[in-house]
């Protein structure tokens, strides 16, 4: 029987792998999925702060900065899904959670810059 | 399959509270976003926001389905549109915090 499961250029290669590593690959980019979505609610929650209070307007830039993260973070874990997929259904390695290393770095970098920016403002007063 | 079966029937059932999980936490998130740019006046951004909490409530709904699926192996399966129907509500709420935060931060 054909496979007509979406998309064809995971599907269409390889042997169906065992279900449960599919399942935990699928949990996986779903865990993922909610780190995005947790980004961009702290984003949110940081601009929706910097509108309603006094905060300095640079505030506002952070959690742009976070929702942007967030938005590219969740197209990478579709992207992810598809590798991991491919590569269970080729019997061949893992990749490399490479995101891992730019989620956290992004996080040191965006904690830096908050860190930073909240000092300047401190020391102007 | 597993020798031990009761934990087979456990993978099912974690990845439907997964997409749970999911779906909620997307719903949830896009609360306030709706409610302040429709406190500052912004109709295009409420009604990013507003068409992507109905996707997310969509797909709060078609969890029940995903779980019928898993608990029949024979069928095929592909996570990959549910997932893009998530990651199309995560990308329309961070573009909506984007323009928001730019559009404050440029006032």
């Amino acid at each position: 029987m054909a496979d007509d499961r979406k998309p064809p250029g995971v599907y269409g290669v390889g042997e169906e792998p065992d279900p449960r590593f599919s399942l935990a690959n699928e949990r996986t980019a779903l865990a993922w999925m909610r780190t995005a979505l947790a980004l961009v609610g702290g984003g949110v929650a940081i601009v929706s702060l910097a509108s309603l209070s006094t905060l300095p307007s640079w505030a506002a830039l952070v959690g742009a900065a976070a929702c942007l993260g967030g938005a590219v973070l969740a197209v990478r874990a579709v992207t992810a899904w598809a590798r991991v997929e491919v590569a269970l259904r080729l019997r061949q390695p893992l990749p490399a959670p490479r995101a891992l290393v730019a989620l956290a770095g992004g996080v040191v970098v965006l904690g830096a810059f908050t860190l930073v920016l909240a000092f300047v403002e401190i020391a102007r007063k | 399959m597993s020798p031990i079966p009761q934990r087979d029937a456990l993978q099912p059932e974690r990845t439907a509270l997964a997409w749970q999980r999911t779906a909620i936490t997307a719903m949830v998130v896009l609360v306030p976003l709706v409610l302040v740019t429709l406190k500052l006046r912004q109709p295009v951004l409420t009604a990013l926001g507003a068409g992507a909490m109905v996707a997310s409530v969509a797909l709060v709904v078609s969890v029940h389905r995903r779980f019928g699926q898993l608990g029949d192996d024979s069928r095929g399966y592909s996570p990959h549109p549910p997932m893009l129907g998530v990651a199309l509500v995560t990308v329309l709420g961070g573009l909506g915090g984007v323009t928001l935060g730019l559009t404050l931060w440029l006032r």
